[in-house]
């Protein structure tokens, strides 16, 4: 299915969980969410799974209005926080990035942004993968001290800002022009 | 710190939503403005590098740790503007990918860190970068803290989450302590990156719609405060005034003030604008 739908869907779904207070209509959009992670074969328990400590910070907000005296209120919070966030990930796991940031461009998000996205998201893994390895000589060195943090986080600032200057004569000497999604 | 959906009330997330896409519009702008081509890259991967970093755990008292947010950082190493672009990438990937804060709460989000927190970081340095550097970086990560923590915690209580006085203290003392800790450990990368490089890092730049910017952040952290340290009173009071005390009041009185911050935004980007036009 077109992003775009699936994106207006989705804000549509947030709206509705976000203005509902009965607990049937929470059980019926429940009941909605199972049928359509069942239509795109998605397992919900592997998703919730998956986002155990998101929905623990969900439980401890609510948690916080339920000791501030106000328990009816608190369920309705966990119920519209819970549902939302399920939503978003059925939403993340039906949608490839690159779609989603096809359907922004549509709704007119300004280039700029996009294109940080986008940078953002191609290099998130390689350089979290280079601060993991990072974490990993520390701890095999008894980890980190407040110093060799900080110098360890100037390493990774300098690396990427060279990995930055590298990527862009590499993209110069493929032909970019400016924008790249088509 | 990243509000998920189903806290905050429709009024509020609506407002923060309409007023963050007018204020996105100018910081790309400005963005595409200020950067040259070569730092088209650069956004995006010191982007990815703050998601990274906060993999590096900072020892802090007591066996707890903490790590970098990065607001300040970015302020100072690509200016204002681009940074809080960056800032706004980081919270869309967040919400959408890892749904680490909510997706009609962007607005706010994007508004308390993106926008409040990199400008807020970003005075100090702006005002006294030059002499006291190390100093004032500090002081720019501490505030950029205490704003955006200050201004999701008044929504919250806007919105209707109530909070016991006790847990709202409790929650300030946590919430001041990680804006000192950002503090030092954003001094602290600063000083390691000036001795790998000391030439790195661009000296405070003179622009006025920067400096309005960063007092509008600083006006709305005393309103927070004041919101939040009146609060439950403040609110019920304002309400007590009114003849009926029912939930519409409750959500008219939210709107109210979603209004109020909408106006102050666009109030400060039409500044800005009229700044860049007679510029």
């Amino acid at each position: 299915m077109d992003a775009r739908i699936k994106l207006v869907a989705l804000v549509v779904s947030l709206i509705a969980i976000s203005i509902t207070s009965s607990n049937l209509a929470f059980a019926v959009y429940s009941a909605m969410l199972v049928v359509l992670a069942a239509g795109t074969r998605i397992s919900l328990g592997k998703l919730l799974g998956k986002a155990w400590a998101m929905l623990a910070f969900l439980l401890a907000l609510a948690l916080v209005v339920f000791l501030s005296g106000e328990p009816a209120r608190a369920i309705i919070f966990l119920e519209r926080s819970t549902l939302s966030a399920i939503a978003a990930m059925l939403f993340i796991a039906a949608t490839p990035v690159n779609d989603l940031i096809r359907a922004l461009d549509w709704f007119r998000v300004p280039n700029p942004l996009l294109l940080t996205i986008q940078f953002l998201y191609r290099y998130l893994f390689v350089i979290s993968n280079q601060a993991r390895q990072m974490r990993f000589a520390a701890a095999s060195r008894g980890g980190f001290r407040f110093r060799s943090a900080a110098g360890a986080i100037a390493v990774l600032f300098m690396r990427s800002w060279q990995r930055a200057d590298g990527i862009y004569s590499a993209m110069l000497a493929r032909g970019f022009t400016g924008k790249f999604l088509q | 710190m990243h509000i998920p959906d189903g806290f905050l009330s429709a009024p509020v997330w609506a407002a923060l939503d309409v007023a963050a896409v007018p204020a996105v519009g100018i910081l790309a702008r400005r963005t595409h403005a200020s950067i040259d081509d070569r730092r088209i890259p650069l956004l995006g991967v010191l982007g990815a590098f703050v998601f990274a970093a906060q993999m590096i755990n900072f020892p802090v008292a007591a066996g707890t740790s903490s790590h970098l947010v990065g607001g300040t950082l970015l302020a100072i190493a690509l200016g204002p503007s681009s940074a809080a672009i960056v800032m706004v990438a980081i919270i869309a990937i967040q919400a959408f990918v890892f749904q680490d804060g909510g997706i009609l709460a962007l607005g706010a989000n994007v508004f308390n860190m993106a926008i409040a927190g990199v400008f807020a970081g970003y005075l100090p340095y702006r005002l006294w970068g030059a002499k006291h550097r190390l100093l004032a970086i500090f002081a720019g990560a501490t505030l950029s803290i205490a704003l955006s923590a200050a201004l999701a915690l008044s929504e919250l209580l806007i919105s209707g989450v109530a909070i016991s006085r006790s847990l709202l203290l409790l929650s300030i003392a946590i919430f001041g302590a990680s804006a000192i800790i950002e503090g030092a450990i954003t001094a602290a990368v600063v000083r390691a990156i000036d001795r790998l490089r000391p030439d790195w890092i661009r000296a405070p730049r003179a622009s006025r719609s920067s400096t309005i910017f960063a007092f509008a952040a600083l006006a709305l952290l005393i309103v927070a405060i004041v919101i939040a340290s009146t609060h439950p009173d403040g609110i019920e009071n304002l309400l007590a005034v009114a003849p009926a005390q029912s939930s519409w009041m409750k959500k008219a009185a939210a709107g109210f003030f979603g209004i109020a911050l909408a106006f102050v935004v666009c109030f400060g980007t039409a500044k800005v604008l009229a700044r860049r036009r007679s510029a």
